[in-house]
């Protein structure tokens, strides 16, 4: 009994008048018993006493459908990761505020958290929208690439290549990024767009001196080798901006 | 199991906080605190409507 919350109530009360419009229940003679979901979905409403072992059989088959049943603590830390996700996402930091969502994972998977406590909740809602933002951006660039125009294909992929970065740490939507990347890969024109993407997004994001140097190296092969105008134009530029950006670290250097 | 829960089930009826009563006291309704308690853990609201006596 403990997994439940008790409580009695006086059907002549306004109180109850509106727990009879919020939870709906067979029969009008009481005593009556309700079972009511944490969020507050109506589990058993009948009217009179139950006897034998009915009442045990029915208070297990509504355990089954109720939940996981979170302690305080548990409640309060899916809070605190729901305020910092959301924090996170406000500033624009996906990545971070997915992370974020790592030390409640041996609660469940955020977006399918098996409880109905407001916190789990919360979380799920927040995790299945995230997804949702993701799905519809892929949706969009789904289009994108179904075009001929690669200039727009190649930017398309390449912010796939940033969303997988910033949303790849959310499982619900694992398969979605799948199935494009999967949608890109099969098309040879694409492929080749995509691998040259890659090349490009890893450069972008080159943090050192030596993995950008090394990274620029790459660009000049794919420059040199590419067939594709629009891949080798996209190149040049971004080998111009590593190039500007070295030469910006030595002046930096030099001056010091 | 289904003994033991009956048991408990039966010793706890009769214990079951009175919402109405809590509201004349002027403190917290028992329902709102109970719903609240549910919301945060999780754990179903098992209510008994009747007549007070």
């Amino acid at each position: 009994m403990a997994q439940f919350v008790p409580i009695k109530l006086d059907v002549d009360t306004e109180e109850y008048a509106q727990w009879r419009r919020d939870h709906n229940s067979e029969g009008n003679s009481i005593p009556k018993i309700f079972i009511v979901r944490g969020d507050g979905e109506t589990l058993y409403g009948k009217s009179g006493a139950l006897g034998g072992d009915e009442l045990p059989r029915m208070l297990l088959k509504a355990l089954q459908h109720s939940g996981k049943i979170l302690s305080a603590k548990d409640a309060e830390i899916l809070t605190a990761a729901a305020d910092q996700f959301e924090s996170l996402k406000q500033a624009g930091d996906i990545e971070g505020a997915i992370k974020s969502l790592n030390k409640i994972r041996k609660m469940g998977e955020p977006g399918k958290i098996p409880s109905y406590a407001a916190s789990a909740s919360r979380i799920n809602e927040l995790a299945n929208q995230t997804a949702d933002e993701l799905k519809a951006k892929l949706k969009e660039m789904d289009t994108q690439v179904a075009g001929d125009d690669n200039e727009q294909r190649l930017q398309s992929i390449l912010h796939y290549l940033r969303l997988r970065r910033e949303y790849g740490g959310l499982k619900l939507i694992k398969s979605d990024l799948s199935v494009f990347q999967k949608r890109v890969t099969d098309d040879d024109n694409l492929d080749q767009i995509y691998q040259a993407a890659r090349i490009m997004d890893s450069a972008k994001n080159a943090k050192s001196k030596s993995s950008r140097a090394r990274a620029a190296d790459r660009i000049r092969d794919l420059i040199s080798t590419t067939q594709i105008e629009e891949v080798k134009s996209a190149a040049e530029k971004l080998l111009g901006e590593l190039e500007t950006d070295s030469d910006q670290e030595l002046t930096n250097v030099s001056s010091v | 199991m289904k003994t033991l829960l009956l048991i408990a089930v039966v010793g706890l009826i009769g214990l079951l906080p009175d919402s109405a009563t809590s509201q004349e006291n002027g403190a917290a309704s028992s329902l709102t605190v109970a719903k609240s308690i549910s919301a945060a853990s999780g754990r179903p609201i098992f209510a008994i409507a009747g007549r007070k006596t």
